[in-house]
């Protein structure tokens, strides 16, 4: 990884009556400032106009969130309740909210909000360059009032406090079924509740975290697509999913603006569903993943499948090989290939365990013999080894 | 030229910036990737690997730091960290650590690069912007108005 890059040219700054040695700006960067705390790092803003520059960057921000190698952070005691896994930060709840970076193995205490949160996520405001948590309240119980949206802003204040930010947009939505959200790249959170009208329709909604407001349409997804009571949740940023009778069925949603862009796609066998466990499971899997929009800019040969948690998994357009780059770190990780032709590889974070794992789900044969399935692949912490490992392939038994 | 020792362990020459050289086993130079990858490319055969970013007395503490870890593994790894701890402590100041973590950067070694940077963040944590500058010779590009602008926009960093 560290090649000599531009240490000549740098060394030849040094000046022997000096005694103060120079470093290279690169290294305190790399290596120095993305192990410090946020308090430190915001008073030395103040060193130099580079410094100021290079804290203040989006890019090393992630850097300094993901420096620790993965996997460091040992077991915790689950007493808390898992909500959200973002940027390697992770949004739990135990009668109060609280954001633990297992990395930095911080902690921060989540002020509560001023209305009892229905629905909390938290996410990157890519233009600001700020973390923000987003909470979505209710009606009181006598149903007075309109529900709403509150924001609060991390990082910022010694001890940050929530404000109202919206309470239009969400008067017709019916509370009784729990709202699900995701959040998008781009600083958007995608919120799906259920109508409060007679159709109880499904609809989707795209909050800014930059401008603080909600944009664009709303999508209304017709109740009947899905079957009755099923219990639908939004995933992935763009998919509908619901579980009803054993079946898992999944409904794409091309972006959030109309009714028109919408296509679905009703799926799929018995076998998939018991094959992948539980509702639960599937949620936990595509929640970490954004529907593969990050921007590509540079690299044809290699298009982008899923972006999170800053890393990049991207599929090589000819040789078909996969990888996944941490751009912070400038690092590659070359993945083998599934035994099974795969129909979707993602990664994600299991927190528990603390360690990343890819799945990849396959299809039966074109001729339609065998089964379908899914296979893991751990990504080991680089501490131990820096390389990938089969760990299971689980083939699905017959049905 | 690469010498045996009897238990056929292959030797290397390194050769400092101030043209001291330090014989050493090959499975210990080679925890430096740049040296790993100039030994795969056959460029030691022909004599000493001329190290011309590090000093004599720079690369002997890296020597001292890749021979204790390529004879442990991983069950000594608690006596490892002490030793660590010791190895930072004796290079005892920042000069010394910099020029550490140039030698670490240069020859691509990722424990000893991670060990030292660690120190330094150590060192400068709870230090001021001032004290920062002189400490690796940094110079104040801001105007007393600008610095007292970013000053304020990050009051609680200073409190």
């Amino acid at each position: 990884m560290a090649t000599p890059r531009n240490i000549e040219s740098k060394a030849e700054k040094y000046s022997p009556g000096n005694l103060q040695p120079i470093l290279p700006m690169e290294l305190i960067i790399n290596e120095i400032l993305t192990r410090m705390e946020v308090k430190d790092l915001l008073r030395f803003k103040c060193v130099s106009k580079e410094w100021k520059l290079l804290i203040e960057d989006r890019y090393f921000v992630h850097k300094h969130l993901y420096h620790s190698p993965i996997g460091r952070f040992p077991l915790v005691k689950q007493s808390f309740h898992f909500l959200q896994s973002y940027h390697g930060l992770i949004l739990e709840y135990s009668w109060k909210f609280r954001i633990r970076n297992p990395a930095m193995e911080q902690v921060f205490s989540v002020p509560n909000p001023q209305k009892a949160s229905r629905m909390m996520r938290i996410g990157f405001a890519p233009t600001s360059g700020l973390y923000k948590l987003v909470s979505i309240y209710d009606s009181d119980v006598a149903g007075n009032g309109y529900g709403g949206v509150e924001i609060l802003v991390l990082g910022t204040e010694d001890k940050p406090s929530w404000k109202h930010v919206d309470s239009t947009h969400l008067r017709s939505f019916d509370w009784n079924d729990r709202p699900s959200g995701y959040v998008a790249d781009q600083g958007v959170v995608h919120i799906a509740k259920t109508s409060k009208i007679q159709s109880r329709d499904h609809e989707v909604m795209s909050f800014d975290l930059d401008t603080e407001s909600f944009r664009g349409h709303k999508l209304v997804v017709p109740r009947s697509v899905f079957p009755a009571g099923s219990d639908v949740s939004l995933v992935y940023g763009a998919f509908l999913v619901a579980l009803a009778n054993d079946e898992l069925h999944i409904l794409g949603l091309q972006d959030c603006e109309e009714v028109k862009d919408l296509f679905g796609f009703k799926c799929v066998s018995k076998e998939l569903n018991h094959l992948i466990g539980d509702h639960y499971f599937v949620r936990k899997h595509l929640d970490h993943s954004p529907s593969g929009t990050f921007p590509v800019a540079e690299q044809p040969p290699f298009a982008a499948l899923q972006s999170s948690d800053g890393l990049i998994l991207e599929k090589h357009n000819v040789s078909k090989e996969f990888r996944i780059r941490n751009p912070a770190m400038g690092q590659v990780f070359y993945i083998p290939n599934p035994h099974k032709r795969n129909r979707v590889l993602r990664y994600g974070f299991a927190p528990i365990s603390g360690f990343y794992k890819l799945i990849c789900l396959y299809d039966c044969n074109v001729a339609g013999n065998g089964n379908g399935g899914v296979e893991i692949l751990l990504l080991d912490p680089p501490k131990l080894k820096r390389k990938l490992q089969h760990i299971c392939s689980n083939k699905p038994t017959s049905k | 030229m690469s010498i045996t020792t009897e238990n056929n362990e292959k030797m290397i020459t390194l050769m400092s910036s101030d043209g001291e050289e330090f014989v050493v086993e090959e499975a210990v130079a080679a925890q430096s990737q740049t040296i790993k990858h100039l030994i795969e490319d056959g460029c030691s055969t022909e004599g000493s690997i001329p190290l011309p970013n590090v000093t004599g007395r720079v690369l002997s503490e890296v020597i001292q730091y890749c021979k204790k870890h390529s004879s442990s593994d991983d069950k000594e790894e608690k006596e490892l960290e002490a030793w660590d701890a010791e190895f930072v402590k004796a290079a005892d100041d920042h000069v010394a650590l910099t020029d550490l973590m140039m030698a670490a950067n240069f020859l691509d070694i990722k424990g000893l690069l991670d060990l030292v940077a660690q120190t330094l963040a150590n060192m400068i944590t709870g230090k001021s912007p001032e004290e920062v500058r002189r400490m690796w010779n940094i110079k104040n590009d801001f105007t007393p108005e600008e610095a007292e602008k970013v000053r304020k926009e990050n009051q609680w960093a200073f409190e």
